[in-house]
């Protein structure tokens, strides 16, 4: 039996239904995201977990053997941690980090190496005395990371804990967030709307849209083999292509998919006058314009027209790489493998 | 530039020039002969003046106390109403705040002065203790200034309970904390400062009043502002340097007042920034 459960749990606020009977399980020390767009009900799922928003009858949400659906927050034994870091800003770091164990009647001698152990953990160590005021947004999510762990939860509850960071903190810190999750090996629910982030720290992907769970897998699965429309476009930047559209650019199919997904980054451009090499054993050679070019970074993304389609490829930016100029002819050759069909 | 010179010279004329009379004033000997600490010396050796100093100061404690601890639950109990009737309420004590002076003396009177509605109706009713309530006391007084405190309290402590973010009462509860620990530990003491303040400002409210207190109860209390009244109105014979003395001393007093609700406002804006 998995280590959290949760069976049917639906939730509506006024007409809006906000959670649609999602079930789901977690198994002991695992990491999995709830990943989604805004409004899909990914943070309403982890604040009734929480305890903080009520769920209708007939849910259940059972963590080890004791059934929690109908407890107070505060004896569920869950810890979470907010977008906002919700720091106490009258307490200082240690305060804030002792508050949870001192409200549970931990004596100071007994919760001292505790706390002590937990900012060496979190990185803070020099910060004890600083107040939320004084400290960077990265440095207050990891005292508010360590508020939570230090009462040593059931499970660890993440609500976008990475959102109001800049792009270089919020890389570093999910990393941090991984090597932690993985050293107390404690269960944790993570969520988020940032599919990349998503990718680099869960075990497992719960994808989410309009209250109902619509795909679980490895970020591997998920990503390599998204199973609908919504998924594939969420989850990177796929090409998605109707049936009837997929025929109008690469001609007859036999595959089967009422649709089909194809990511930009196994699309090459070879530029016309390449003919032989364009020629593809198995897949497609479609004649088409370049249309634009953004430089990404790491890679290079042409968007590229055929037949009315505009299609994105990813080409890696290497120094040996020359650029195609917008308005160049070229064949986009798709190999056939590629292209995941999609319910 | 040239547009703020009206403002400047409204400010100048109507505003700082009187206080510059008032201060000078306050040094100058009787009949306004001389110059030194002679006015001081009067204001703070007289055991009258010291008694109306200290009247007016206990009041003011009295009432912004009431006031305040008031004003405490009546502002968060706002704040979990709608939001029309929010408003609606926030308009009402904006409303009762400025309602003072002699329209608000007046108003107590008709209601718990000697043959008042309810004196009466207290006395029909054989409610004597509360049908001898004398409105015209220091009682009476702190109960009159009570009134205008509350709403005024309440507008000034209504934004700091905004300051308290839902998420920190979440987290304390997730982390095991009662309602009850969690404004001991969290809520209490970041709207502290911001209670502080208000108080000093209900405080400096009180000291400087002055109509609401002249039409109740006349010369018959001895309360500072109402001594500065009679110096200048010299129903005896007008001491205008005296009355600029006792003036700077009550200036002196609200001025502590706003500046230790300056300093404390500061903090909060500080902590929760």
């Amino acid at each position: 039996m998995s280590y959290v459960q949760i069976d049917r749990l639906s939730k509506r606020f006024k007409e809006t239904t906000v959670l649609n009977q999602v079930s789901l399980s977690i198994e002991k020390g695992e990491l999995i995201t709830l990943l989604g767009p805004s409004g899909c009900g990914k943070s309403t799922l982890l604040r009734c977990i929480a305890g903080l928003t009520e769920v209708e009858d007939g849910g259940k949400i059972v963590v080890g053997d004791t059934n929690i659906t109908q407890l107070a927050p505060k004896a569920r034994e869950v810890g979470m941690v907010f977008q906002s870091y919700a720091l106490f800003p009258n307490m200082n770091v240690y305060g804030n980090i002792c508050f949870g164990l001192k409200m549970k009647g931990v004596k100071k001698e007994e919760y001292k190496e505790r706390v002590e152990r937990i900012i060496d953990l979190v990185d803070l160590r020099g910060r004890e005395n600083s107040y939320p005021h004084q400290l960077s947004g990265g440095q207050q999510q990891r005292v508010a990371l360590a508020r939570s762990l230090v009462v040593e939860p059931k499970i660890l509850l993440l609500d976008e804990p990475l959102s109001a960071l800049d792009a270089k903190i919020r890389k570093s810190l999910q990393t941090e967030i991984r090597r932690i999750q993985q050293e107390l090996s404690i269960t944790t629910v993570f969520v988020t709307h940032d599919q990349e982030e998503a990718l680099t720290v869960s075990d497992r992907i719960f994808v989410m849209d309009h209250g109902n769970i619509v795909q679980i897998g490895t970020p591997k699965e998920i990503y390599a083999h998204p199973a609908s429309e919504f998924v594939a476009r969420f989850i990177g930047n796929y090409n998605v292509l109707k049936r009837a559209e997929m025929v109008q650019l690469v001609g007859e199919i036999v595959m089967a998919g009422d649709a089909f997904a194809i990511r930009p980054e196994v699309i090459s451009l070879v530029p016309r006058g390449n003919e032989a090499s364009a020629q593809s054993k198995n897949g497609w050679s479609v004649e088409s314009v370049v249309r634009s070019m953004t430089l990404k970074g790491n890679v290079i993304r042409y968007e590229v027209e055929t037949n009315h389609q505009k299609m994105q490829v990813d080409v890696l930016n290497t120094s040996d790489n020359h650029w195609i100029r917008v308005g160049t002819p070229v064949f986009m050759r798709i190999p056939a493998e590629e292209c995941i069909p999609l319910q | 530039m040239l547009s703020l010179l009206p403002f400047a010279f409204l400010v100048l004329c109507f505003e700082l020039l009187p206080l510059l009379v008032m201060v000078l004033e306050s040094f100058r000997g009787d009949g306004g002969v001389g110059w030194g600490l002679e006015q001081y010396t009067k204001a703070l050796t007289s055991k009258y003046y010291l008694q109306g100093l200290s009247n007016s100061f206990f009041i003011s404690l009295c009432a912004s106390a009431v006031g305040i601890v008031v004003a405490l639950f009546a502002a968060y109990s706002i704040t979990r109403f709608s939001q029309r009737m929010r408003d609606f309420l926030l308009m009402l004590s904006n409303m009762t705040s400025n309602f003072s002076g002699v329209p608000l003396a007046f108003a107590y009177i008709i209601i718990l002065g000697s043959n008042g509605l309810f004196t009466l109706l207290f006395k029909q009713l054989g409610w004597t203790t509360l049908a001898s309530i004398d409105l015209f006391s220091w009682f009476g007084l702190v109960c009159v200034y009570v009134y205008f405190q509350i709403p005024l309290a309440i507008l000034l402590l209504y934004p700091t309970y905004y300051g308290i973010h839902q998420q920190w009462r979440e987290s304390a509860a997730l982390l095991g904390a009662s309602t009850v620990q969690f404004w001991r530990y969290i809520g209490l003491p970041v709207i502290l400062p911001g209670v502080v303040g208000t108080f000093s400002i209900l405080f400096a409210n009180a000291m400087g009043a002055y109509a609401t207190a002249y039409a109740l109860v006349g010369g018959n209390y001895n309360l500072i502002a109402i001594r500065i009244g009679s110096l200048v109105a010299g129903d005896v014979a007008a001491r205008p340097e005296l009355a600029g003395a006792l003036a700077v001393i009550l200036a002196i007093t609200m001025v502590t007042a706003m500046l230790i609700n300056e300093w404390m406002m500061r903090r909060v804006r500080r902590e929760l920034g």
